[in-house]
């Protein structure tokens, strides 16, 4: 049962971080479609980004695991290995499912260049909020304990 | 505040709160004495009765309508619901960390940001508690982060 609660609880976070990049996938579709005048989006693609969208979930949770702390020079390591397979993933899925198929040359390098930042986005939550967050509540707990 | 401490010959401990007026410091300190000696009947098995300190609790939880309250070193059995216990001990650190948990707030050793909203304690046994996101706002708040 313990396992089954801790497997549950990992589910939740994972399927968090699956919605935000299926919901991040969706909307740079949308986007690139809308600006060449196309206001649709095949439901097969929204499965197959639900799926990338795990796939790069499974990937974040894999090499930044919620219950692990890692020293600097390990997250350095994590972090590069992160970012190879997470952009392996997305664009070679975006390539061989033809997501942005027709466009010109210059479009892919900025969906590259918004992937980029969609990933170091998170990672700022992951990493950076988070901490900071973390820090502030253990800081008031101490106040608390100590008035 | 001014403390003092006098000690003398007494039968019994006496503690006296001299103010100019009740203010909200005064009755925060009046409602933390008073729940301190209030103590919690519990049991194990029925028939044998345990009194428990609430500096004791760990927290304490709802399954199947009932409530069971953990100490570090035992796990009992209470006839108060979640919302008394949250009520009657709130002076003295619970808080109600979900649905079915109240925890105490002093037991708690680190918090833990997560996604979503919610928050992780790590109680003093090394047990993980999680603060959903519906109760982690009245955790920041009871912390004075809001």
């Amino acid at each position: 049962m313990k396992n089954f609660l801790r497997f549950y609880k990992w589910a939740l976070d994972v399927k968090l971080d699956m919605a935000i990049y299926t919901i991040a996938l969706i909307f740079i579709k949308c986007l690139a479609e809308a600006f060449c005048g196309v206001y649709t989006v095949n439901s097969l693609t929204l499965l197959q980004m639900l799926l990338v969208g795990f796939a790069l979930a499974f990937i974040q949770h894999g090499f930044f695991p919620a219950d692990k702390d890692f020293t600097p020079a390990q997250l350095r390591g994590r972090t590069i290995g992160w970012a190879i397979a997470s952009n392996i993933v997305a664009i070679s899925c975006a390539v061989l499912l033809n997501w942005f198929s027709g466009f010109a040359p210059w479009v892919a390098c900025v969906l590259v260049f918004a992937l980029q930042a969609a990933l170091a986005a998170m990672w700022v939550g992951i990493h950076i909020a988070g901490r900071v967050d973390t820090k502030q509540l253990n800081q008031s707990l101490q106040n608390f304990k100590n008035k | 505040m001014k403390i003092t401490v006098e000690h003398s010959d007494v039968a019994e401990n006496e503690i006296v709160l001299r103010c100019a007026s009740l203010d909200e410091e005064c009755l925060h300190i009046l409602a933390l004495l008073n729940s301190q000696h209030k103590k919690l009947c519990v049991w194990k098995e029925l028939g044998t009765f345990t009194f428990l300190m609430p500096t004791e609790i760990l927290y304490c939880e709802t399954v199947d309508d009932k409530t069971f309250v953990y100490t570090p070193q035992e796990v009992y059995q209470t006839a108060l619901s979640l919302a008394e216990l949250e009520t009657r001990y709130e002076a003295v650190g619970l808080l109600r960390a979900s649905k079915s948990m109240v925890v105490n707030l002093h037991a708690i050793a680190t918090l833990t940001s997560r996604a979503g909203s919610r928050i992780d304690a790590c109680m003093q046994n090394g047990e993980i508690i999680v603060i959903s996101r519906h109760y982690a706002p009245l955790l920041r708040e009871r912390l004075g982060l809001l």
